[in-house]
């Protein structure tokens, strides 16, 4: 800090009419004596919900929570919260919550696949867990069971859980929801950064002229962010600009200047020509000081398909879905394609584009500046125009004198801007393209990186960043940023868990998709949904609940209340919810949260993280160190003589060695940080549940919680993830990694402010991250110079092209359906719609469309139409002039409601380099129901 | 109300099931009577959706046809708030006051303290008149906070207007669908006041439990 606070003070009251008082907090004895008047206990939290991290205040009083309100210490959202954040004490408190296991039986008591739930214990439930784990992993190998992790786990339980799977049953089929939501971001960061999430944090908001909002809802879906952005916005109408893009009208249109509604996938073409824009038409903004210093221009395969299933004749697919299946092999290219695409020597005579390199999906090379010149040559305004106008009813020269304004202020010298993106982008076909191309832009014109400036991917979920992308709890992840694929990353993991060498499996596990798939093709018999719901979530869902009801295999969901993944679940499991742990989630700006548990869980709901140590203690090291044969055939080592050797015995329980080791222990339960708080692993709780084994549960006796989080911690220091230790979080709202010498780090990868950059040595910037960072060198085409350059500190600047949707409208499904959330409910609503005032709020998904599209049909507002695609149907009530106005040709149905399960009609494409499904782009045909 | 009350029932099944190690045992086992309810949850009775997952037929007509309230503002009843200064819900019709744009926004038409007593509206509170962010600055190079993030001090800005972070009324207040609850809520909301249930003083307890370290 160059000014002191004194300077700073006098200058912000010149400025500003306000009157400005830093307050010191009260005392704590005044809070006390409040306190002790009212009978309640605030203590500091983290809101259940979205990315954007949201302290929150919790009163309890006798063992329940009585109210909520917005920490007005938490930098993020100082004091506000959205109409979600203000209940999330009551969802925990529906009068369906899960309050013991349930177990599919006949009359005798037996598991029966397709009998009716019953009440079992808890004991009972671990049993039947373990027998059928044990028959799918004896029979199938480590790839015969499968984890449905989340964005939603907390970071021990995703922690405890990766290293369950990955150190103690040697399988990597552990993914989460996550995938769903930021693997697009994710694979952008890697590909571009060589490291994951962000360089920029939300104060960027407060410090930028210009806010871009690509595919993000932000009013509705990062509503305190949104607030934030409104209050910079109306502060400075006149220099602040916020530009909206989007596929349909929204709450985020209305508070915008420019407003694009662009044709689905088409973003690609519009990056494109803001790029060149800036290439062709005015070279001098290009900031070439940092991009000789900092950049290497790359490029990758285009032909690369869409994430479906590579045999396009599956026995499962109804014929109905083979003419889009069948585009994973071969496509005709459109006419705007054969555009896009003709530096690749498609044409008219040649149209059909072979995937061939859907293998090598991720592959890129280092190309020259003038071949990334000549990539973006065909998108000037004319094509970009006609490629991306979204609206029918929008005059084409209206439409694109805002293409060339928004570049224009793109480009604009010293007018700092921020590009926020979150599902628009993200669930893609060419979700990860469409990332990298991001960071092109703001790369071109170096405005990256520094205060006010940057491209800056949103996340959805309230721990995607902290649980999913930190810990790892991805197919083929490590924690921090680490793979199973490297071996030096397996034997550094082997060492910081202290199992032996070679323990660690080094195939990529399936990713969430292909766990469905691997169900449906028998080759995972044995699934635990963890904190999330993927039988509401994942596209396609018809062939899902077959797999899941009809087919030989074991599903368990743990939950707190019975969503459509319990329902469809052999056994369900009932979990403590949000505060009834302890825990901690990381959000978009890299900030680390904690809270302490509040009350005790509802009837005999336990947390997950207490289900994983109790399942591990089910399992012998003899049982899953011994050699292991994969599914490809891939023999692991048997590594119980090396066990031995480090002092482990076979019959040692995967519990003893992994979670309550002598390092655990030394984490004593009697602790300052432990407060009042209840803590039902480490003590057990008033409610004596009967345990695993059939005993009352009195706790483990030492600090769990603090021991998995200073073990997951050592993958990250001196790393550039560095965290700071459990007690700190208890003491601060959160901290941005990497906290070095105490300090978080706001801007990454600006030597200014980034620890890290400074010990690069390589000037003003260092894009330290080590990913990826040696590669081939060719042209547009192909990589021509297979040897590798280093390319250390630098970030890439790709070339992608335009490419369309597997799957455009046609005569017979003349509608794009996108998907999404609304501000109220929370992803599969199983816990909002059981808070009466979010129900009431929004009690139903819609279909939101188009009047003149609903005359075109003949229904009226609040008329039921059946939305049908390929692959299934649904029927919803039709709303023409609410919160969200589709153009003519779209429909917009949200996936909250589980009596409208839009997952049903939805297309299980993914983009083929994150493996994220695209939920924002299939065919349907709407007809009056 | 069917659904609820058989929403309910189920509900008083997972409840016997939970009451201690001993009920438990009974209800698992050997108690007959409550056996004989247990036994039979089938999964389309689990949830609100109580049709197969399989098959949407009557899946949607079972939707009630709850729209919003149409009482027009000023006649309408207000809502309580759900808790101690809990943000009120939208007890009128809105649907011609929406949506709120930069260049429009009617709720201040009403909800400004010195209409709403003359009009019956809720008045805007304390707080919204108030900006609790600490003011950053980027000038010459160098980044500047008013206070550190790390500090755990609360700011207060008193603006004599409304704080434009609270522009978009809708983001904390909904208008209701007139519908049962789709699940009842056992949440207990408490409140410190009588009046607590109709107005706001978090002005006044905003700091209360925020403790600085």
């Amino acid at each position: 800090m160059s000014i002191s606070r004194r300077d700073f003070l006098k200058s912000a009251a010149a400025a500003s009419v306000a009157s400005t008082v830093g307050i010191s907090l009260p005392a704590k004895l005044q809070a006390e004596s409040q306190n002790a008047e009212a009978n309640w206990k605030w203590d500091k939290a983290v809101c259940r919900f979205c990315g954007t991290g949201c302290g929150i205040m919790v009163a309890t009083k006798d063992d329940s929570i009585v109210a909520v309100k917005g920490d007005p210490a938490a930098p993020v959202n100082r004091g506000l919260n959205c109409i979600k954040g203000y209940f999330n004490a009551k969802i925990m408190y529906g009068a369906d919550r899960l309050k013991t296991p349930l177990l599919r039986v006949d009359e005798n008591g037996n598991f029966k696949k397709d009998g009716n739930f019953k009440p079992v214990s808890w004991q009972r439930a671990f049993d039947e867990m373990e027998k059928h784990f044990k028959s799918a992993y004896n029979e199938l190998g480590p790839t015969g069971v499968g984890i449905f992790s989340s964005g939603q786990h907390t970071i021990h339980e995703g922690y405890a859980m990766l290293k369950l799977a990955k150190a103690g049953w040697r399988t990597n089929n552990i993914d989460p929801n996550a995938r769903h939501c930021m693997a697009s971001a994710v694979a952008g960061f890697m590909q571009t950064f060589g490291i994951d999430e962000p360089s920029g944090c939300y104060d960027d908001i407060e410090l930028t002229d210009t806010i871009v909002t690509w595919g993000a809802n932000m009013a509705e879906m990062h509503p305190i962010l949104w607030s934030r952005v409104t209050d910079r916005k109306l502060t400075n109408p006149d220099r602040v600009k916020v530009i909206n893009l989007s596929t349909y009208t929204n709450r985020t249109s209305d508070l915008a200047d420019i407003e694009i509604i662009f044709r689905p996938s088409t973003d690609l073409a519009i990056w494109n020509y803001i790029a060149r824009e800036i290439v062709y038409n005015s070279p001098q903004s290009i900031d070439w000081d940092f991009v000789n210093k900092n950049i290497v221009f790359t490029t990758g395969f285009a032909d690369i398909g869409y994430g479906m299933r590579e045999e396009v004749n599956h026995a499962k697919y109804k014929p109905s879905e083979l003419d889009t299946a069948k585009k994973q092999k071969e496509k005709e290219l459109t006419d705007f394609e054969l555009v896009s695409l003709k530096y690749l020597g498609y044409d008219q005579k040649n149209k059909i584009m072979e995937m061939k390199n859907s293998g090598k999906a991720g592959a890129h090379w280092i190309i020259g500046f003038e071949d990334f010149k000549k990539g973006l040559q065909p998108y000037d305004l004319d094509y970009t125009a006609r490629v991306s106008k979204g609206d029918p009813n929008e005059d084409l020269e209206s439409y694109k004198k805002k293409l060339k304004a928004m570049a224009d202020l793109y480009i604009e010298k010293n007018r700092k801007v921020v590009s926020f993106w979150t599902m628009g982008f993200n669930q893609h076909t060419r979700g990860t393209w469409v990332n990298e191309q991001s960071y092109m832009v703001h790369f071109l014109l170096g405005k990256q990186a520094k205060p006010g400036e940057g491209a800056f991917s949103l996340t959805g979920q309230p721990s995607a960043c902290g649980t999913a992308r930190e810990v790892g709890t991805f197919s083929h992840r490590l924690p921090a940023d680490m793979v199973v694929a490297n071996p030096k990353h397996r034997e550094h993991t082997e060492h910081i868990w202290e199992i032996p060498a070679t323990t660690l499996n080094p195939k990529d596990g399936s990713h969430i998709v292909q766990i469905m798939r691997d169900l449906e093709d028998s080759k995972i018999k044995w699934a635990w949904v963890q904190v999330c719901n993927p039988w509401q979530d994942t596209a396609n869902a018809n062939h899902w609940i077959k797999t899941a009801r009809e087919m030989n295999n074991f599903i368990i969901t743990s939950d707190g209340y019975p969503g459509i993944s319990a329902k469809v679940s052999d056994l369900i499991l009932p979990s403590a919810m949000i505060y009834e742990k302890w825990g901690a989630y990381g959000n978009a700006e890299r900030r680390t949260q904690h809270w302490k548990q509040q009350v005790t869980p509802v009837g005999d709901a336990m947390p997950d993280l207490w289900q994983y140590l109790e399942f591990a203690k089910r399992f012998k090291l003899s049982e899953v160190w011994g050699e292991k044969k994969l599914a490809d055939g891939t023999i692991l080592p048997s590594v119980l003589e090396e066990a031995k050797k480090m002092g482990y015995k076979p019959e040692d329980s995967l519990f003893d060695v992994l979670f309550a080791n002598k390092e655990a222990k030394s984490f004593k339960a009697e602790d300052p940080i432990m407060g009042w708080n209840p803590n039902t692993e480490v003590n057990g709780d008033k409610r004596n549940v009967i345990g695993s084994d059939g005993q009352p549960w009195k706790g483990y006796g030492f600090f769990v919680h603090k021991y998995l989080w200073e073990d997951y911690r050592k993958f990250g220091l001196g790393h550039g993830h560095d965290l700071a230790d459990f007690d700190t979080y208890h003491k601060v709202r959160g901290l941005k990694w990497p906290v070095v010498d105490g300090k978080e780090t706001q801007w990454r990868f600006n030597a200014k402010y980034d620890p890290y950059a400074r010990k690069a040595n390589n000037g003003d910037f260092a894009f330290y991250g080590d990913a990826m960072k040696k590669l081939a060198t060719g042209d547009l085409t192909k990589p021509t110079n297979p040897e590798e350059v280093s390319i250390k500190n630098k970030a890439k600047i790709f070339f992608r092209p335009f490419m369309e949707a597997p799957e455009l409208p046609t005569a017979d499904y003349p509608f794009w359906l996108a998907t999404g959330r609304v501000l109220e409910h929370w992803h599969s609503g199983t816990m909002t719609m059981r808070v009466p005032e979010l129900y009431r709020a929004v009690p139903e998904a819609l279909c939101y469309m188009h009047p003149q599209d609903a005359e075109k049909l003949g229904v009226k507002r609040r008329e039921f139409v059946w939305v049908e695609s390929r692959r299934g149907k649904v029927k919803a009530r039709v709303e023409l002039n609410g919160r969200n106005r589709p153009p003519v040709g779209l429909v917009y149905v949200p996936w909250f409601d589980e009596r409208v399960y839009i997952n049903k009609v939805t297309l299980d494409a993914t983009c083929p380099i994150s493996k994220q499904t695209d939920y924002k782009k299939c065919a349907v045909k709407i007809s009056k129901a | 109300m069917r659904r609820f009350n058989k929403l309910s029932l189920i509900v008083s099944v997972l409840l016997i099931g939970s009451t201690g190690c001993l009920k438990k045992e009974a209800v698992a086992d050997t108690n007959n009577s409550q056996k004989v309810q247990v036994k039979e949850i089938k999964a389309e009775e689990l949830s609100y959706r109580n049709k197969s997952l399989s098959s949407e037929d009557g899946v949607a007509e079972a939707i009630p046809n709850a729209d919003y309230g149409k009482d027009v503002a000023g006649t309408s009843k207000k809502i309580d708030r759900a808790f101690d200064n809990a943000p009120p819900m939208i007890p009128h019709d809105v649907a011609d006051m929406l949506p709120i744009t930069k260049t429009s926004n009617m709720c201040l038409d009403c909800h400004m303290p010195e209409i709403a007593p003359t009009v019956g509206a809720t008045s805007i509170p304390k707080t919204h008149f108030t900006n609790f962010r600490p003011k950053v600055e980027y000038k010459n190079g160098n980044f500047a906070r008013e206070v550190d993030d790390q500090a755990g001090k609360v700011v207060k800005h008193e603006l004599g207007e409304l704080y434009q972070g609270r522009f978009n009324c809708t983001q904390c207040h909904a208008p209701q669908a007139v519908a049962d609850p789709l699940v009842e809520n056992k949440f207990q909301g408490a409140f410190r006041n009588n009046t607590g249930k109709a107005s706001s003083n978090l002005m006044n307890t905003i700091n209360e439990g925020v403790v600085a370290e």
